[in-house]
């Protein structure tokens, strides 16, 4: 055997499975990476590699939430819930087609008038805004009292999430999350928490997690 | 005020599509590359989560398609090498790989392949520059060009790179291993090596 096919031969990664950009777990790394709001898009002058934070995948507790960045101050493009006219709601739920409701989030007001349309529109869910920052994080204990995690794996949460809250359409300008109530499971909710992240020039950030629906969690 | 929110709106939205895309297009390559550096280690999706929000930070600085993907290659290298600083700890990281493959103790017989092993040892003892070059060329398959992208360096450089390194583990191989299947045989029949 030549030195080349040898080389070849040895690459591990000609003999370890690799995942694709559709696998959960790279679906759930994508919406970890885009909840955070997006660097320049034109050429920074520094040269010089930049290390970033660790944002912390953790394999096993990747699965645990959905994480979606909003900036502020987005355009209602079809009215809102709350508002009229030109004023931007703080927030709004529109019915889009397929059975989808487009979420969207410009301001940190009201949280239980958006809980009450999410349940009216069979949405079992919690809804809190922070007044503070707030870390992003897997961990499947940082829910509020009452609420419970799911009984399923990561791997299970995080294919439920992707059939519940599908990026196909792409809610783009992440202003918005899609939401499928046809696909959530009878027992399963919603906890959706948004606070104001520092340093991203007054965006907003929204996490989501699957929780057991309950009288005491989700209505 | 408006038309300000809907510029940064509209900024966001080409944003977040060319970053799908360039995911979409590149996150199996970077997960091999990240595979073929360290292995199945625990760090492999730290790694490419790494640098793909270092991507999703710095967009701008992303050349465009092909070179992107050299661009998330010369990334994921250096992301790497800030975890992994001491040659000592590549090393060993190297010379692990053949057992994270075949990872019970006693792995059935015909599934151990010492030729790959020597030759992940050998990878283990050239020179950082030179071992990359030679990988970047054969196991993501990039010409003297484009593994001179991902470097910062010449195509030339890395061609006399490539060469050094080749060199070198033809003369490692010979001189730890003398023939590879001489050694397959000698592991199949449960010796150690050198005897």
């Amino acid at each position: 055997m030549d030195l080349d096919t040898m080389l070849t031969e040895a690459a591990p990664a000609r003999h370890l499975p690799l995942d694709g950009p559709d696998s959960p777990a790279a679906v759930r790394l994508y919406q970890q990476i885009t909840a955070q709001p997006p660097g320049p898009t034109r050429p920074s002058r520094r040269r010089r590699f930049a290390v970033p934070a660790l944002i912390g995948v953790a394999a096993a507790a990747a699965a645990a939430a959905v994480a979606l960045a909003l900036i502020p101050g987005s355009p209602a493009r079809h009215g809102g819930s709350q508002g009229g006219g030109a004023t931007l709601a703080a927030w709004s739920v529109i019915k889009e087609q397929h059975g989808l409701l487009r979420v969207t989030i410009r301001e940190l007001r009201d949280p239980a008038g958006l809980q009450q349309i999410l349940r009216a529109a069979g949405v079992p869910s919690n809804v809190r805004f922070l007044n503070h920052d707030f870390m992003p994080t897997t961990s499947t204990h940082d829910l509020p009292k009452g609420c419970l995690n799911p009984r399923m794996s990561d791997k299970d949460n995080a294919e439920l999430q992707g059939r519940i809250m599908p990026l196909d359409p792409l809610p783009t300008g992440g202003v918005a999350v899609n939401i499928r109530p046809a696909a959530i499971p009878h027992g399963i909710g919603l906890y959706l928490k948004a606070w104001a992240a520092n340093g991203s020039n007054g965006g907003l950030s929204l996490q989501i997690d699957l929780v057991q629906a309950t009288p005491q969690c989700t209505g | 005020m408006g038309a300000a929110v809907a510029g940064a709106d509209q900024e966001r939205d080409q944003a977040e599509l060319r970053f799908r895309e360039l995911y979409r297009a590149n996150f199996r390559p970077v997960q091999g590359y990240t595979v073929n550096r360290l292995g199945a280690a625990d760090d492999v999706p730290d790694v490419v989560a790494e640098v793909f929000t270092i991507a999703w930070r710095r967009l701008g600085d992303v050349p465009p398609p092909p070179a992107d993907r050299f661009w998330l290659y010369g990334t994921a290298r250096r992301v790497i090498a800030r975890r992994h600083r001491s040659a000592g700890r590549l090393r060993n990281l190297l010379g692990r790989l053949a057992a994270e493959r075949y990872p019970t103790q006693e792995p059935p017989a015909g599934t151990l392949d010492p030729v790959t092993e020597h030759v992940l040892a050998a990878l283990a003892q050239l020179k950082a520059t030179d071992r990359e070059a030679l990988l970047l060329v054969h196991w993501e398959k990039l010409s003297y060009a484009e593994a001179a992208q991902v470097l910062g360096c010449s195509a030339n450089a890395v061609g006399i790179r490539v060469h050094k390194a080749k060199a070198r583990m033809r003369a490692l191989l010979d001189e730890e291993t003398g023939d590879a299947q001489r050694v397959a045989v000698i592991r199949r029949n449960g010796a150690t090596d050198g005897s």
